[in-house]
């Protein structure tokens, strides 16, 4: 049992804060992102934090369930709150999750989907078009490190 | 009402998880402690995140509510979580809280702190920070600490 359907027994579709962890996954100029099963667009792999849990464990976990690789090392990115946090899912929970984004460029292991939240991995080339719709939590993660990566590649 | 009161009333003392954000004050070798009113502990300037809030905006808010200063330039220290963030308040609620910690070295304001949260500030030499620290404190003071001393 996990704390938010734990926590959804007691609130029904009340707003629950909680907190995000993910991770960006690089390799050769691509980004790997996940089409959710839930119909709100690719996102990157991320989940909430468990009971006790590090930050750093929860990417791991989550990218691990959710894309089948392992994450070696992982660096920070950053954090993103604010209004983009927020979010009122298909069934009516409401939502607040503030993320804390990491990079991975190290990771080993075979892509492999969680069925039931993934319905598709596909790498994504930084200096093409990112897919549509971006997963509305993501959006600005996604497009601050494409641009931070093209601006890196210049120097 | 505050989304931490509404909650409560359905969840009662159960854990809840949420993200706080907070401020290492620090002017010419000393940082800013409060003595919090619940536990009689020295600790930093810090607080849960509101509904739409940039984490930035928390660290300021709760360091402006419970000091009085206005932060200027504010620099990221870390972010922390893991078992050291359990909290049990005097009322029994329980809270697994990760944190942000920013360090704050340009602020305005006279200090002027909270009254129902805050016994007293004091300034702390680094070198002669208080033993009765709020546990969830340790880590990022000692850390800071680290940081400073290297600089």
């Amino acid at each position: 049992m996990s704390y938010v359907s734990d926590i959804r027994k007691k609130i029904g579709n009340d707003l629950l804060m909680g907190i995000g962890s993910g991770v960006i996954i690089e390799q050769d100029g691509k980004i790997l992102l996940q089409k959710r099963a839930d119909g709100l667009g690719w996102g990157i792999h991320a989940g909430g934090l468990e009971p006790g849990e590090t930050f750093e464990n929860a990417a791991s976990r989550e990218l691990l369930e959710e894309s089948g690789l392992v994450a070696n090392s992982l660096e920070l990115f950053g954090n993103y709150s604010g209004e983009d946090s927020f979010l009122t899912y298909p069934n009516g929970d409401q939502i607040f999750f503030p993320t804390i984004v990491y990079v991975c460029r190290d990771f080993s292991g075979k892509l492999k989907n969680q069925k039931e939240e993934v319905d598709e991995l596909r790498w994504f080339d930084i200096r093409g078009r990112l897919p549509e719709p971006l997963f509305s939590m993501h959006a600005r993660l996604i497009k601050d490190f494409v641009e931070k990566e093209l601006k890196n590649e210049l120097y | 009402m505050s989304y931490i009161n509404q909650i409560r009333k359905k969840i009662g003392h159960d854990l809840l998880i949420y993200l706080g954000a907070g401020v290492i004050v620090y002017d010419d070798g000393k940082i800013l402690l409060q003595e919090r009113k619940d536990n009689s502990k020295w600790a930093l300037h810090a607080g849960g995140i509101e509904v739409g809030e940039e984490l930035e905006e928390t660290a300021r808010r709760e360091l402006f509510e419970e000091t009085g200063l206005k932060a200027g330039n504010l620099e990221l220290l870390g972010i922390y979580s893991g078992q050291d963030r359990f909290i049990t308040y005097p009322n029994e609620d329980q809270v697994y809280m990760p944190g942000i910690y920013y360090i704050c070295r340009n602020f305005v304001g006279d200090l002027r702190p909270q009254n129902e949260e805050v016994k007293q500030l004091k300034w702390f030499k680094i070198t002669e920070i208080p033993k009765n620290i709020h546990e969830p404190n340790r880590r990022v003071i000692e850390n800071f600490i680290r940081k400073i001393s290297k600089e």
